[in-house]
């Protein structure tokens, strides 16, 4: 049991500081954004390269927030109906759904992102614009962040499963 | 009906269900995605999920602005610009019967014009206007409902990450449906404000005034003052976002980066900034937006799989099964409403629009006025029970909201409502709310 927790709580940290360091790259796009407005009205000398990136860096920060929002359960779901239920046959209806909606999704999603990102690796892809920019290291955020929330989902999925066994929290 | 149709339906009827289990939309979209693709059609379509989420989500210039005016909220959120305009601005119109009511749709359609989320403004006028509304005396319900509906504003009025991601899945560009949305905007806003005139003329007990104690105690000239030192900063956020947008100097992204860019400076000078708020900021612009982002993620591979059942065909033989025009531009709208009781107005944009807009067109409507209906419409999905998001973070809000109980907040919305749909009517009755300004700007 011990070590259980042990590795829970190591999920729990691995996501907690990927998401309070990679949050901060909303101003890093922000930065970018910025730059190019300024280069380009003003100086009227566009960039080849802030329109790819700037993409590239959304893609990425949303993506890998995706786990440190589950963490914190900031993704919107409806508790009106199972509010009025126990606590117990709450935990019993989260590991139902987990195991029939996000477990299912999340492996696809890893196993389909992982072909994808190995063919992109494989031709060393890169985007069509004049920048010419490498699009293998973006496609790996898929099945990276699919390995994140099946991390994180298999964490809150053991603590439920503890509750509905002992009763209480783990 | 095909099998596939079956289960295409069979697909809504489980999204409704699994919502209500209490599981995540964007893992419950992406689950029934992953089960009826593979009961349908075979795990050959699961090589689209990726193919989908990259292309359509991930790689796509026009949602880079959601992180991006996200973040202008949050930043502005914090940098108290609404606290001191709601206090300049109550006093200015406290001595009319619901006059701090209306401040309160004032103040949120300012906020709603400067940001483009709902969660952000509905908890900052609950938190800021809910204990002076109580200690003048408001009716609880009318409290209420003026701050769920005010808040809401901000979704529909530009900028709004809703318009940007309704331009990018229906084909319209975002500046376009900016400028649509504009006069909608301002006539729910006027709708709101007459509403609270009225019933507080009717039930002077409603919306006392501002005692005239309270008012003779007050120095006139520096409340005008404060108003307008109040008011500058946030127009000048207005004039330049929107502005840029509308005169093409900049794309809604740039123009997104440039809002959040201002908006980081108003707050150190409000003498907001310290690091603990930055990343306060950072963090919450994080969540909110993978929250958002990570629903379209479920729901393309959701869509991508209903479509390929044929549900779009079964959708469109319903529509255009009614027969008249307008019927099946009603039947749209009737299921634009009833979804939005369960499902959140992002999982909506993302099932509804990609079926509705090629009948809508094939029906004649010009999609950037049937577009900006949905989008009105979908004001409503924030306040209809059961699910009403804005009541959600109203009541989440915490503080005096406690007072107010849960049967006051859906006695105090439903007028609203109504409103909504009021509004609604005008806009489909006198198309020209929604294409004049547009059609100015080509």
């Amino acid at each position: 049991m011990e070590l259980i927790r042990k590795i829970l709580k190591g999920i729990d940290a691995v996501t907690e500081w990927t998401g309070l360091i990679f949050s901060w790259t909303v101003l890093l796009l922000m930065g970018v954004m910025v730059f190019e407005v300024i280069t380009r009205r003003l100086f009227n000398s566009p960039t080849v390269w802030t329109f790819d990136i700037s993409t590239q860096i959304y893609g990425f920060h949303f993506m890998l927030l995706a786990a440190y929002t589950l963490l914190h359960k900031k993704h919107i779901s409806v508790d009106i109906v199972v509010m009025h239920f126990s606590s117990k046959l709450r935990a019993l209806i989260e590991l139902f759904t987990y195991a029939v909606f996000f477990f299912p999704f999340m492996i696809i999603i890893f196993h389909e992102g992982f072909l994808y990102a190995r063919e992109s690796w494989a031709i060393r892809e890169v985007s069509y614009s004049v920048f010419a920019a490498p699009l293998y290291p973006i496609k790996t955020v898929i099945p990276v962040v699919a390995a994140l929330l099946l991390l994180q989902g298999a964490s809150q999925f053991i603590k439920r499963l503890y509750y509905v066994a002992k009763g209480r929290e783990l | 009906m095909t099998t596939g149709m079956i289960f295409a339906l069979l697909m809504i009827v489980f999204l409704i269900i699994g919502l209500m289990m209490g599981h995540p939309l964007a893992f419950t979209l992406g689950g029934l995605a992953v089960i009826f693709g593979y009961l349908g059609w075979g795990p050959e379509c699961f090589g689209m999920f990726i193919n989908r989420i990259y292309m359509t989500v991930m790689n796509n210039y026009v949602l880079v602005a959601i992180p991006l005016f996200v973040l202008m909220a949050n930043f502005l959120d914090k940098s108290g610009v609404m606290e001191g305009l709601f206090e300049s601005l109550r006093y200015l119109l406290g001595p009319i019967r619901g006059g701090v009511a209306m401040t309160v749709i004032v103040v949120a359609t300012i906020f709603a014009a400067c940001t483009g989320i709902i969660g952000a403004s509905v908890v900052t006028i609950g938190l800021l206007a809910t204990p002076p509304l109580l200690r003048y005396g408001y009716r609880k319900e009318l409290i209420a409902g003026t701050i769920c509906a005010g808040g809401t504003l901000g979704i529909l009025l530009p900028p709004s990450i809703m318009l940007v991601l309704m331009g990018s899945y229906a084909g319209i560009p975002v500046g376009e449906l900016f400028m649509a949305a504009l006069i909608p905007g301002m006539l729910l806003s006027g709708l709101y404000v007459a509403y609270i005139a009225i019933v507080c003329w009717i039930n002077p007990a409603w919306g006392p005034p501002m005692s005239k104690q309270e008012r003779d105690a007050l120095d006139k000239k520096k409340i005008l003052a404060d108003s307008i030192k109040n008011l500058i900063p946030p127009a000048l956020l207005i004039i330049s976002v929107l502005g840029s947008i509308f005169a093409g100097v900049a794309t809604p992204t740039e123009a997104a980066a440039m809002g959040a860019f201002v908006s980081l400076f108003m707050m150190i000078a409000y003498r907001r900034f310290s690091w603990k708020v930055l990343k306060e900021s950072v963090v919450a612009t994080g969540t909110i937006t993978s929250m958002a982002l990570m629903i379209v993620v479920g729901a393309t591979c959701f869509t991508g799989v209903f479509i390929g059942l044929g549900g779009d065909e079964l959708v469109s033989q319903a529509i255009l099964g009614m027969g008249s025009k307008w019927g099946a531009f009603l039947a749209m709208m009737v299921i634009v409403l009833v979804l939005g009781m369960f499902v959140d107005w992002i999982g909506i944009t993302m099932i509804c629009l990609p079926l509705f807009v090629p009948i809508a067109e094939q029906l004649g409507f010009h999609p950037t006025w049937f577009v900006m209906m949905v989008a009105i419409n979908l004001q409503a999905s924030f306040l209809t029970p059961p699910l009403g998001y804005a009541f959600f973070y109203f009541k989440g809000a915490g503080g005096a909201a406690d007072q107010i109980s849960m049967m006051e907040i859906y006695r105090g919305i439903t007028p609203y409502i109504f409103i909504m749909l009021l509004g609604l009517i005008i806009c489909g009755l006198f198309p020209a709310t929604i294409l004049w300004l547009p059609g100015m700007m080509n």
